[in-house]
């Protein structure tokens, strides 16, 4: 064993010495920092999602139909008593006229989930150009990563009100809805 | 330590990636998109609805949810109401045609259809009738101009079909419809396309 060898197994042996002694009256401790960085990350499990009304019995009107194939995965640190919101909006495209497409978030799967998964609305969201809120109450949270784990979308499409029904027109329309995680400090 | 090229090379690698990753903008990670695709077919949908309170024999022939045919009688009356949904392409209508599709008339027998005006009890852009039609074996237009539109099913719903004879004694239906030559009529749903 060298000199350095030696020199650090006498400090060592008088470290723990010293600890012994007093650690009756005096708690040792390292300050030991653990950085947590804040972030959020959200993706969804890329279902297809493909509406079309159905054909109706004659003289009957086309009625809603819907779809609860997406699911919305998010991961989530927050500080403090902060929380983050998801919301959605249309970035490409519109709805037929004469059409409304709503979307309204189920609570988030239990299975590979854990932490603060937030609220969804109890009302659905009619999607527009405009972000609108449809989880709320996110704070430090997973929702897992499997096809079906996350918040369930379900979109409903159907005519808008009757004095509004001449405006349909047979179309194939693609939109482009946009899901946000929201910043912790924006609420 | 620091003295060897190998490190010195490692150490600035490091710091340039260091550098670089700071200065890349940082990843949009807090938002996702997704495609929705939303289809409208086009709708040509006709039946009729008869009421059953008068004593009359009515066949129900379903050629395809565009067309329907309808064995009548002189006792068929007022009693017949047609139902329809339609769902248009940009620019286009649909139109109801009807015809004698089966039976032959007595050379002195006239049969006349008046269609009513649509009673209003569904929504979006309904036909406009042409009233009065003398009908044949060739198809002629009895509700034009049809958008987006449905009437409701069921009877005193859409528009009303009364059946006007004239000559009628003529026309002995009991031993037409026995022999199977009994007057039929079919009324199409077609667009303008």
């Amino acid at each position: 064993m060298n000199k350095i060898g030696k020199k650090i197994v006498v400090l060592v042996g008088t470290l723990l010495f010293i600890t012994n002694v007093w650690s009756q009256e005096w708690t040792a401790g390292d300050n030991v920092t653990l950085h947590i960085p804040f972030f959020c990350l959200i993706e969804t499990n890329y279902a297809p999602v493909v509406l079309t009304f159905a054909t109706p019995a004659a003289g009957a009107p086309i009625t809603s139909v819907l779809n609860s194939d997406l699911f919305v995965k998010v991961s989530s640190i927050v500080p403090g008593t902060t929380h983050r919101e998801i919301t959605a909006r249309i970035s490409s495209g519109s709805v037929p006229a004469g059409t409304v497409l709503t979307l309204v978030s189920a609570p988030c799967t239990t299975t590979n989930s854990g932490g603060g998964l937030g609220t969804p609305g109890a009302t659905p969201i009619i999607l527009s150009a405009v972000d609108q809120e449809l989880v709320d109450l996110i704070t430090t949270c997973y929702t897992g990563t499997g096809y079906n784990d996350g918040y369930q979308m379900t979109f409903t499409w159907e005519p808008d009100n009757p004095a509004n029904y001449s405006q349909i027109e047979s179309i194939n329309t693609n939109i482009i809805v946009v899901f946000t995680i929201t910043a912790h400090d924006s609420n | 330590m620091f003295n060897n090229k190998k490190n010195i090379l490692l150490i600035s690698l490091l710091v340039l990636f260091f550098i670089f990753s700071t200065t890349l903008p940082a990843q949009e990670d807090n938002v996702t998109e997704v495609s929705i695709t939303l289809k409208v077919p086009a709708i040509a949908l006709i039946n009729f609805i008869v009421d059953g309170n008068q004593m009359i024999t009515y066949s129900y022939s379903y050629s395809g949810p565009e067309q329907v045919e309808q064995i009548i009688t002189p006792l068929t009356g007022d009693k017949t109401w047609l139902n329809y949904s339609s769902v248009v392409n940009e620019g286009l209508t649909n139109y109801i045609t009807a015809h004698i599709s089966s039976g032959t008339l007595p050379a002195d027998v006239t049969l006349n259809v008046y269609v009513s005006s649509d009673v209003g009890s569904g929504a979006g852009l309904m036909g406009t009738s042409l009233g009065k039609i003398t009908l044949s074996s060739y198809p002629k237009n009895i509700i034009v101009n049809i958008g987006s539109c449905y009437t409701g099913v069921g009877l005193y719903k859409g528009h009303q079909l009364t059946y006007a004879w004239k000559n009628p004694d003529s026309y002995n239906y009991e031993l037409m419809y026995e022999n199977g030559d009994a007057i039929a009529v079919t009324y199409t749903i077609t667009s303008t396309e």
